[in-house]
């Protein structure tokens, strides 16, 4: 269907209040509760603070307020638990880009039923490493982190509300010039909306107290037709210089990512000399591939490898070498790897350029559509 | 499905980990990229550590009955424990600890031995002697800018987590010197100079000049091995000569803290302690892990009782007469001391079998006669 721009807001005070715009995510995930459309919601919660967001499973309506409002400081990937946990269930899920593309990948490879997920994007500009971003507002704010109740990325500034109700902000442009700010991958991210989900929620665009929506399946339209009928949402149509800006963010968004993808990839991306470094320390421990969304051999053949022996670093062209040939042309680019690689490898790199180069060569543009990549066997798995 | 919060049980660098739980049962890690010491990242040991001990899981008491084991219910086995440990003079009972118990256990066990008048009691250090040094780096992060760091033992490999301070510190133009065993390891191919050694005594009554050359306030030893107690004075020593920091990684994740509360036991006190006594009980550490399992097997031939209170089930039991299941990590709260002494407190993750006798409740039931 030909996608369709609506404001939406809850009607519910309270999920106003809590919410990061108009609060209509944590409104629509209650309705999809409180309907039994689905038997559980995956969002992003804090745990301790705003720094410590993790994802929670929800069955009572009751609880989804808890897990209202954005939060810019974490770097979380829902594809595997989805694929992995909770395939058995119709369940309504909240994704960034990179979560969305996580599961269109594993949906090409029937990790799961879609049928069964209520698919929620939200627009994103970046996260930020939750260690890094405190010792940045220390350094930068000059605040102390645990005072700050609030974060927010808006008009190219990350934003945060303290404790005692001021504002501060910081450009983007001046943090990561110094080597803060976003991660290296959301610096690269070509997706800002996530327009492979069923419905995209965001702020550009939106008047005050509002949520931007973008409709982008039949199914996300009747659920947001059911949400209003129900009284849960309300919906006015946006003006087109509203649907102009949204617009023009996103495209300067995509102009800024050019320029670190060039900086990655091209400029600054590392010399052989350097990966031999790399790989020096890699100490084998699986975590690259445990958190890759996409790497789902049944028999993992690196495993096969294995050899026990600790008196050296794995041979890169046969480890690296059989996961770069087993999922790099589906690489989405989410820097899962890096975030948790122990011996701070730039792994996405590697896989991000050649999925790049495979996209150049045979059009397979990782994250979206139906189709698997061209080169793909399943007997890989 | 629910993520949670833990500590790493695995080593003890005290690295963060969320387990995810359902129907309260560990199937999973999630990266708990909040936690300051390793911002989401685990090696592989701390990753399966659930896994393995899963596996290796029991829930009842084994007894020796003609040189096999067979299983035994809980109230008889903590009456036999009890009517053997009544039996013996106080000096001739003996109990060692791992660093794998909270400080809370540790606490316990010690107020335990007091009220028992058991002396023989200790925690074993692999040679390393209780820490309280003025030395010690007080965060990780002083590892990342440091503009020397010399190692000895592979760090890379036994404590990633501290091996990615090694290579963050490489990347901001450290230099890395180290000394170990082997020919290579993943540690020594990451050294700008590496030490080939025989013996770690014998090197740091030796000292290279051109290591100590390179040392001053800024820089940091690190070493994860001793073979004996006073190799750590040696290098304390070595440390004062230059005002350099220490960074002794323990083996335990409560190591640390569980040195705090008993004596610590090196390998002399350990065989002493085994030869002194007629009864021991075991907690949760497979000993001959410590020094060979020949050699400790005919040390423990020799004695009346063996007691073994572990987590998961040893691969050598034959010696053991009993063999009772405890809590795992994941089923139970405390705090644990990390090498550089920070504690830090872990809640409950998933239920216990609530069969399951805690440690503080089979030392209870022992008290109790
Ligand atoms: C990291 C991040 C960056 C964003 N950047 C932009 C942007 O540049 N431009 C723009 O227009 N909009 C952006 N958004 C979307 C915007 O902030 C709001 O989430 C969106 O408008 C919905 O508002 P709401 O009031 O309807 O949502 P709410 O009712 O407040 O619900 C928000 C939902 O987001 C979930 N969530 C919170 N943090 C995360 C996370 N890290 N990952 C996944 N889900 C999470 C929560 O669980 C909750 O269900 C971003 C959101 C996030 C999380
Ligand atoms: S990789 Fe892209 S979608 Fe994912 S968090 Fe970063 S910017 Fe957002
Ligand atoms: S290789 Fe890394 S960046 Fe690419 S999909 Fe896998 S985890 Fe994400
Ligand atoms: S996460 Fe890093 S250290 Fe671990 S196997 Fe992958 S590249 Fe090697
Ligand atoms: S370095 Fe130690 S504490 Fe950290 S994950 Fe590995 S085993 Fe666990």
């Amino acid at each position: 269907m030909d996608s369709e721009f609506l404001e939406i807001k809850s009607k519910d005070d309270e999920v106003c209040k809590l919410g990061e715009c108009g609060g209509s995510v944590t409104s629509i995930l209650k309705y999809l509760l409180e309907s039994k459309l689905v038997d559980k919601v995956l969002t992003i919660g804090k745990y301790d603070d705003i720094y410590d967001g993790v994802p929670v499973l929800i069955e009572n309506p009751k609880d989804v307020n808890k897990t209202a409002g954005s939060l810019h400081c974490a770097p979380t990937m829902i594809g595997d638990l989805v694929s992995k946990f909770l395939n058995d269930f119709k369940v309504g899920v909240v994704v960034k880009p990179c979560d969305s593309m996580a599961l269109n990948e594993l949906e090409k490879r029937k990790r799961f039923d879609r049928d069964n997920l209520y698919i929620i994007g939200l627009n994103c500009g970046g996260t930020l490493m939750p260690h890094p971003a405190q010792k940045m507002f220390e350094l930068f704010y000059d605040v102390n982190p645990e005072d700050i109740l609030k974060e927010e990325i808006d008009k190219g500034q990350i934003i945060i509300e303290l404790k005692d109700g001021t504002e501060k902000g910081v450009k983007i442009d001046d943090l990561e010039d110094k080597g803060w700010g976003r991660r290296e991958n959301c610096q690269r991210c070509e997706i800002m909306i996530p327009r492979n989900t069923d419905l995209v929620c965001g702020n550009w665009g939106a008047d005050d107290g509002w949520t931007f929506v973008e409709i982008i399946t039949e199914k996300g339209k009747e659920l947001i037709q059911a949400g209003i009928k129900a009284g849960v949402i309300e919906s006015k149509s946006p003006k087109q210089e509203q649907i102009e800006k949204r617009a023009k963010l996103e495209k300067i968004m995509i102009n800024l990512m050019k320029k670190f993808e060039t900086k990655h990839l091209e400029t600054e991306y590392p010399s052989l000399e350097e990966w031999d470094k790399y790989w020096n320390r890699c100490i084998e421990c699986y975590g690259c591939r445990d958190v890759c969304p996409i790497c789902w051999c049944r028999e993992c053949e690196i495993e096969k490898l294995n050899k026990e022996n600790h008196s050296k670093s794995p041979d890169p062209l046969t480890f690296q070498g059989v996961k770069l040939s087993h999922m790099s042309y589906s690489c989405i680019n989410c820097g899962q790897c890096d975030d948790v690689c122990p011996m701070e490898i730039p792994l996405s790199k590697l896989f991000y350029k050649l999925q790049k180069k495979y996209r150049k060569k045979t059009g397979y543009n990782a994250g979206f559509g139906e189709e698997l990549p061209p080169l793909y066997s399943p007997e890989m798995e | 499905m629910l993520i949670k919060h833990s500590i790493c049980p695995s080593c003890s660098v005290g690295c963060g980990i969320n387990l995810i739980c359902i129907d309260n049962e560990v199937v999973g890690t999630y990266p708990y990229k909040k936690h300051p010491i390793n911002e989401g990242k685990n090696c592989s040991n701390g990753k399966n550590y659930y896994k393995i001990n899963k596996k290796n899981s029991f829930k009842t008491p084994l007894k020796n009955s003609g040189n096999k084991l067979i299983e035994f219910d809980w109230d008889r086995t903590v009456g036999s424990i009890s009517e053997i440990i009544s039996s013996y003079h106080s000096d001739e009972i003996g109990i060692i600890s791992s660093g794998k118990i909270t400080n809370e256990e540790a606490t316990f066990l010690k107020n335990f031995a007091k009220k028992k008048g058991i002396r023989k009691i200790g925690v074993y250090s692999h040679n390393f002697p209780k820490i309280s040094t003025e030395k010690l780096i007080s965060n990780y992060d002083e590892l990342n800018n440091a503009p020397f760091l010399f190692i000895i033992g592979d760090i890379f490999v036994k404590n990633p987590l501290i091996g990615r301070r090694i290579a963050i510190a490489s990347d901001n133009g450290s230099k890395i010197f180290s000394a170990d065993y082997s020919d290579t390891s993943i540690t020594s191919i990451n050294s700008d100079n590496y030490f080939k050694i025989s013996s770690i005594t014998e090197f740091l009554n030796n000292f290279p000049k051109e290591i100590e050359n390179e040392l001053n306030k800024d820089s940091v030893i690190i070493f994860n091995q001793l073979e004996d107690k006073e190799d750590f004075e040696k290098i304390e020593k070595i440390s004062n000569n230059n005002d350099s920091k220490i960074l002794p990684v323990l083996s335990d994740p409560n190591s640390y803290g569980t040195m705090e509360y008993l004596p610590t036991l090196d390998k002399n006190d350990l065989i002493d302690l085994i030869d002194g006594v007629k009864v021991l009980i075991i907690i949760n550490s497979d000993i001959g892990d410590y020094f060979g399992h020949a050699e400790i097997n005919s040390k423990l031939k020799k004695l009346d009782e063996i007691m073994f209170l572990t987590e998961s089930l040893p691969e050598y039991m034959s010696n053991f007469d009993y063999v009772l299941p405890i809590p795992q990590m994941s089923e139970k709260s405390g705090t644990l001391t990390n090498t550089i002494g920070k504690s830090q407190s872990f809640e409950k993750v998933v239920r216990k079998d609530e069969s399951v006798f805690s440690i503080e409740k089979i030392f209870n039931e022992i008290l109790k006669d």
